[in-house]
């Protein structure tokens, strides 16, 4: 490693990169002394949290459900920004490289595999066509030590970003987005007041964003037929 | 008016991606989260009541950086904290803390290499645009940040060594 790169591991250490934290543009409009264009400021916190609940799988819905083929385009590390290379180093925690490979992008949103020399995988997703490529990213915990993807038990994952306002201090779902399986053509937030927001599935994602603050409390995956075949409780 | 302000849109849109990375060298620079957040939005505020003097002779982003550095540099002034480094860099001679040597050892640079290093690291800023948000030239960034490396190298080997 050379000396740059040990100061870049050093500083990152000493004062972490903290994601979408205390953002307020209306703020800056009003210190700027321009009138305020929403009535709420948002002012606090964006936590990723995994969807957790009870899961119902529907054995009726024809077809296959959920299978999900993680073979991808590769992609050239030497293309990537020096950060994401950079976390590329941190998930691998001393293992190198062996592969990256884009494994889904609905054009708003992109996962990729990343697979080291030990054996282990980990999945990144970030903006579609953005500089950083790897907004967040995760390694395997499962037994198997594959990446978290879509089966045909769970035929689609979510990663829930939720935040708080001064106004209403409650966590709410802002942005949920993941990967879908084969056979999943829609998904479906719904909150408790029977409500819905909607998200098709491309290049096996889904990304539901800006989403208006209400309580969700479920996501359900729908096949090309409108049939539901999969949901899980939304526990943000 | 705010809508059909071309301007303003890059501005909001320059907030929201790299708003993160604005606070990390605010912090940097002037230690408390609640200072960081106040020097971030006023630099922006200050940029949107000045967006039309800007005449795009360098990056947008860059001209940001220079009113954040500029309002960091009186934020301190007017603050009894030597910002983050200064208070990282006190903890870790009192602790040996691994992640406060770099701090202590940033802490010890003049401070056009400090900033330099800043915005290298934790702005990952090109050349070109520290050169913009300095107000130098590209080759002083080249050699400051050179300085500093070597600085840095001495100071943190002479931690390990001394």
């Amino acid at each position: 490693m050379s000396f740059e790169q040990l100061l870049e591991r050093q500083l990152e250490d000493a004062l972490p990169l903290q994601r979408e934290e205390g953002r307020d543009w209306d703020d800056v409009l009003e210190r700027a002394g321009h009138r305020r264009r929403r009535p709420r400021r948002w002012l606090v916190v964006a936590v990723v949290l995994v969807v957790l609940g009870v899961p119902s799988a529907y054995t009726a819905a024809p077809g296959v459900i959920g299978y999900f083929d993680d073979d991808g385009e590769p992609v050239d590390t030497a293309s990537l920004h020096r950060r994401d290379r950079f976390v590329i180093d941190r998930m691998g925690n001393g293992a190198a490289l062996v592969a990256l490979e884009e494994i889904g992008n609905d054009g708003r949103r992109a996962y990729y595999k990343l697979e080291y020399d030990d054996g282990k995988l980990c999945l990144a997703s970030g903006r579609a066509g953005a500089v950083l490529r790897f907004g967040q990213a995760e390694c395997a915990n499962a037994p198997d030590g594959r990446p978290v993807v879509p089966t045909p038990e769970r035929p689609i994952t979510a990663d829930v970003v939720v935040q708080a306002t001064r106004d209403d201090p409650t966590a709410r779902v802002w942005r949920v987005t993941g990967l879908a399986g084969e056979g999943v053509a829609r998904v479906v937030l719904r909150d408790d007041a029977g409500g819905e927001v909607a998200a098709d599935v491309h290049g096996n994602v889904y990304t539901l964003t800006d989403l208006p603050r209400r309580r969700y409390v479920e996501l359900v995956a729908y096949d090309a037929d409108g049939e539901p075949v999969y949901r899980e409780r939304v526990s943000p | 008016m705010v809508a059909n302000d071309p301007r303003m849109d890059e501005l909001e849109a320059l907030y929201r991606d790299r708003h993160s990375h604005f606070v990390r060298v605010a912090r940097a620079l002037v230690g408390s989260p609640e200072a960081a957040h106040d020097v971030v939005q006023d630099a922006f505020a200050a940029a949107v009541r000045s967006r039309h003097d800007f005449r795009g002779e360098g990056p947008l982003e860059a001209w940001l950086w220079r009113i954040l550095v500029n309002r960091a540099r009186a934020t301190s002034r007017e603050r009894p904290t030597a910002g983050l480094v200064g208070q990282e860099a006190a903890s870790a001679r009192r602790n040996g803390a691994h992640a406060g040597n770099v701090l202590a050892a940033v802490a010890a640079l003049p401070e056009r290499q400090r900033l330099a290093v800043f915005l290298r690291y934790y702005a990952d800023l090109d050349y070109r645009s520290i050169a913009a948000a300095l107000g130098v030239e590209v080759g002083t960034v080249s050699a400051t940040l050179h300085a500093a490396h070597a600085a840095l190298r001495r100071l943190l080997t002479e931690e390990v060594t001394g």
